[in-house]
């Protein structure tokens, strides 16, 4: 569910007029900041910037149920045997029941807060990424895993799959970091931004490295 | 003082006997610890022990060592680590496992015993969502 940039602008565009105009009034989510940066800049018209996005967002969102009917049936998909007890765990911490962001996985929150990032650093707001760790803590374990071929072949698959939504994920949000930190440095912020966000970027490199070749070893 | 996220999950071995065992277990090596996937062992760890003894006075060190974290946290990571990493994960696995019918506790359950920072944390995560699990 990754609405094109330009799209969005627009969006923001018109229906900015309509919330300055008071016709909308969609709720804003908390912003926190990146480690040390918080003197990053002043976050001038973020939450009304904020509010007109997630007016936009929210017409993509996909059906609860459907969702829930998803992750259910790729629960229930997971048999017994070796490792099964690790993709489950890992499963049952990647969803999240009734959410309205995607489809409630941590790759679709990584997906939202490079999308809001976006928006917020233009704004010289602080930028935050509360779900970037977290996606390369699972990417990680998720590679070791697959790697470590203790899982049935349904199991396998199941895995594999996981993975290959979550690098995704995490290979977009590694660019646009390093694409904020160039941002940053053009906008004049302050150096430590630019470094904390380069030093997330490297280690979603290294995550993303490393799924690449586990996916690329178990598809052979 | 803790410095770091690996700190912080490292202060979590000194809380609880059991969970010291269980990660330690998982990774011996204190140096390749990843405090991300540490925070992803605490949060199974809590959710099974909140479900098999919920009035343990292991469980209520633990979710108080939770709150003395977020309580004395004066950098954001540190509270979003504790906030991402153990109560999201304690969110997802708890209200997960029982719309499977895999366990009898809420989510709400946990809440319930959490300290006013933490709550805070919850709620947030609630917010962000745009799904409150503590009833399911």
């Amino acid at each position: 569910m990754t609405l094109p940039f330009v799209a969005v602008m627009a969006a923001l565009g018109m229906i900015g007029l309509a919330a300055v105009g008071g016709v909308l009034s969609a709720p804003s989510r908390p912003v926190h900041a990146l480690g040390p940066s918080a003197s990053a800049g002043p976050a001038v018209g973020i939450s009304s910037r904020l509010s007109a996005y997630h007016y936009a967002e929210s017409l993509q969102r996909a059906d609860p149920l459907e969702q829930a009917n998803l992750r259910e049936q790729l629960l229930s998909e997971i048999g017994d045997g070796p490792g099964s007890a690790q993709l489950r765990n890992a499963i049952d911490q990647l969803y999240r029941p009734g959410a309205e962001i995607g489809n409630g996985g941590t790759a679709a929150a990584l997906e939202e807060e490079v999308k809001l990032n976006q928006f917020i650093i233009r704004g010289r707001g602080v930028i935050s990424f509360e779900h970037f760790e977290k996606s390369v803590s699972l990417d990680n374990n998720l590679s070791k895993l697959v790697r470590s071929r203790i899982l049935d072949p349904a199991n396998q698959r199941i895995a594999v799959e996981q993975l290959d939504e979550l690098i995704t994920a995490t290979r977009e949000a590694t660019a646009a970091l390093n694409q904020m930190a160039d941002i940053g440095r053009d906008l004049g912020f302050s150096e430590v931004t630019t470094a904390a966000t380069r030093v997330l970027a490297s280690t979603g490199e290294d995550a993303v490295r490393l799924a690449e070749t586990v996916l690329e070893d178990v598809a052979e | 003082v803790i410095e770091s996220e690996k700190e912080a999950a490292a202060s979590f071995l000194g809380v609880s006997p059991g969970l010291r065992l269980v990660l330690l277990d998982e990774l011996p090596d204190e140096i390749e610890r990843d405090p991300w996937s540490d925070g992803s062992t605490i949060a199974v760890y809590i959710a099974d022990l909140s479900e098999q003894e919920p009035e343990s006075a292991e469980l209520r060190a633990l979710l108080d060592h939770i709150e003395d974290l977020l309580t004395s946290a004066t950098r954001s990571w540190m509270k979003d680590w504790v906030k991402v990493s153990i109560l999201e994960s304690i969110q997802n696995l708890v209200s997960n496992r029982r719309l499977a019918g895999r366990r009898l506790q809420k989510a709400g359950d946990i809440y319930d015993k959490l300290g006013e920072r933490s709550r805070e944390a919850w709620r947030e995560l609630n917010t962000w969502w745009g799904s409150n699990v503590d009833d399911l």
